[in-house]
């Protein structure tokens, strides 16, 4: 898989290059609107991570000849513009999704997942981890091959964890990725701790490995030890 | 009071002082003036009697001329006295006033004394024939000069007035200038001229503010971007349980600034191109939706959401305004909740009104909507919510209200009529 991120600000963009790179991905890079273009027309991405805010041209217009080139490269937007003009200008060019600054690593490295998913695969590949199979068509899971009904939350923070295996997620990450903005309205994070109680529960039940780690107060781990 | 009102009232205080010193002034003349004609008829009336004294005959014409002989009198007390003097007149059976001269004579025989009697004007009568036709004509007078100038006024005031109210419906964060009518006077004009800078000059500092706002909390995200990528890496790194927790402390005071500055953005972004599209919406749907959405929210804290929305309201508005009023109303209502609290949400004809169990607050209620109030100030909300939810009311023209009815915390929204299309 090859990716394509651009960022102006380099001391993000080696964070998100950090990160990406330890999941197997060949990343490649551009701070400015040239390098940006030069690139996308020498190689086909499978995904590209684009900032809209660029010295020397706009994202957007990025996108629009990305587009053009190479239809099937799926496409992110990060902005610090966290703005409705952009995120539906940058969608109706054909952008898969819109991350708005600042935000969690974790949540970009499910994204770019999801989105390579659902190009490459139609949706329709399954996730393997140990004896656990995630089916996201059909958003069923098996543990052993015994299905496990899991609620809807649950399974978003299985996915959650099987994207960013053995990575620690905070608890602030978890609960953003679930709940999104709603997520402001717990005058505590304790509820976090009960979904991820049962979700354990459920895998362990079914005669699954004990993955879920805590690590300290910060949050989990989703690892095969 | 209004000008025109005083000015009419002071203009009417002097008239009336002005009139009434003068009234008294006319009295006064005009006694001195019927005083000295009376004297001079009473002297020549006597002339006239002692005319007809010498001449040997008598004279009488009582009581207006009487004529007594007298003897041995002291004649050299020779006096002309005039003085005031009641007569009984028996003919309209009352005392009359009469102005006498009395006055001795000799007349080389016989010694006489003068009796020249004048019917005095009554003073009532005086008052009574000066008073009533300058109090007619005072009245007249005032009316008129109240009717003309008050035509005249509200003709002059009139483009005062509608400037008032322009003026007074005049937004700085409005994308109108302000535009005033014309005045033929200098010193309307004048004032107008200044209120046009004055109004131009707030709306270009607001805009220059909101710009500077939208700037600064957007500069920001891109160094709290990098700062939380660079901690959430170090937390991936086996580190000990006491470094750990201070970045996990330094990474949860980052996020409670990125929600901060998401808030802050959002405030001066409200009246952008962003948000100006407005469409019809039912209002119930989206309150259902948005109860459904909280309700799994809500039971982490065990806390019901009950809904009874009887009224159908349609709203003209833009939908993502809309839904960010609710979604912070929502999430107040789940937030300051109990545990095992409940939160009510019906609707009335042109209202909306969130009910929720909480505790009674601490400050006062009237703040409740400002920027940056929280109850409990070590709290981690930004104390923006019900300030955004509050602008956006505004910007709509709807209005927001608080009260807390133990152990009730209530906060109604109120739909402008206009803006419903049933």
């Amino acid at each position: 898989m090859k990716l394509l991120v651009v960022e102006d600000e380099t001391a993000l963009l080696s964070e998100i290059v950090n990160f990406i790179k330890q999941e197997g991905f060949i990343c490649e890079t551009a701070s400015n609107f040239e390098e940006a273009v030069q690139k996308i027309n020498l190689h086909r991405y499978d995904c590209a991570v684009i900032d809209i805010t660029l010295p020397g041209g706009s994202g957007l217009e990025i996108i629009s000849r990305l587009k053009k080139i190479s239809v099937n490269t799926g496409i992110i937007i990060v902005s610090a513009k966290n703005s409705v003009g952009d995120k539906i200008s940058g969608l109706n060019l054909g952008a898969d999704d819109y991350l708005a600054k600042p935000f969690h690593l974790a949540e970009l490295n499910a994204r770019i997942k999801s989105v390579i998913r659902r190009r490459q695969f139609d949706g329709k590949d399954k996730i393997i981890f140990e004896e656990i199979s995630i089916f996201p068509e059909t958003r069923e899971v098996t543990v052993n091959t015994i299905p496990v009904s899991l609620t809807r939350k649950e399974y978003e923070i299985l996915l959650y964890f099987i994207s960013n295996k053995q990575r620690v997620l905070t608890k602030e990450s978890i609960a953003e990725h679930i709940w999104g903005d709603q997520a402001d309205s717990f005058d505590s994070l304790d509820f976090v701790y009960s979904q991820i109680k049962n979700l354990r529960k459920k895998i362990n039940d079914c005669g699954g490995g004990d993955y879920l780690q805590s690590v300290y107060g910060v949050g989990y781990k989703f690892t095969s030890k | 009071m209004k000008l025109l009102a005083k000015i009419n009232r002071r203009y009417a205080f002097f008239s009336v002082v002005t009139l009434l010193f003068g009234m008294i002034l006319l009295y006064i003349f005009m006694h001195y003036f019927v005083k000295s004609n009376l004297e001079e008829t009473l002297y020549s009336t006597k002339q006239n009697v002692i005319k007809k004294l010498n001449a040997g005959s008598k004279v009488e014409f009582a009581p207006f001329i009487e004529v007594k002989e007298i003897t041995g009198k002291n004649l050299n007390a020779f006096i002309d006295e005039i003085k005031d003097t009641l007569i009984f007149d028996s003919f309209e059976n009352e005392y009359d006033s009469f102005s006498q001269l009395k006055s001795v004579y000799h007349n080389g025989k016989k010694d006489f004394v003068i009796y020249i009697r004048l019917d005095n004007l009554e003073k009532s009568d005086l008052i009574f024939s000066v008073g009533l036709p300058i109090s007619i004509l005072l009245l007249a007078i005032l009316l008129m000069s109240n009717f003309v100038v008050t035509r005249i006024n509200l003709s002059i005031w009139g483009p005062f007035y509608e400037n008032l109210e322009k003026l007074k419906s005049f937004s700085t964060s409005g994308k109108e200038k302000l535009e005033l009518k014309k005045a033929d006077i200098d010193e309307f004009a004048d004032l107008n001229e200044t209120l046009v800078q004055l109004t131009e000059n707030a709306r270009r500092d607001y805009s220059r503010l909101r710009d500077f706002s939208e700037n600064a909390s957007h500069e920001l995200q891109t160094p709290i971007a990098i700062i939380k990528a660079k901690i959430e890496a170090l937390l991936q790194n086996n580190i000990g349980p006491e470094e750990s927790d201070r970045l996990h402390s330094i990474y949860k005071s980052l996020n409670r600034l990125t929600k901060l500055n998401e808030s802050l953005t959002l405030l001066t972004k409200l009246e952008s191109a962003d948000y100006e599209e407005k469409k019809e919406i039912q209002l119930n749907t989206i309150v259902m939706r948005m109860a459904g959405d909280f309700s799994e929210i809500a039971e982490e804290k065990a806390v019901k959401i009950e809904t009874d929305l009887k009224q159908e309201i349609k709203l003209y508005m833009n939908e993502n305004l809309l839904e960010i009023i609710l979604s912070n109303l929502f999430m107040n209502a789940v937030k300051y909740n109990l545990h095992g609290g409940k939160i009510f949400i019906f609707s009335a004809d042109d209202s909306l009104t969130f009910k929720n169990t909480g505790l009674k607050p601490k400050k006062d209620p009237a703040k409740m909507f400002d920027r940056f109030e929280k109850d409990n100030p070590a709290s981690e909300s930004s104390g923006l919510g019900l300030a955004i939810v509050k602008e956006i009311c505004e910007m709509n023209r709807y209005s927001i209200s608080y009260s807390f009815d133990e152990p009730y915390h209530i906060i109604s929204v109120k739909f402008l009529k206009s803006d419903q299309k049933n």
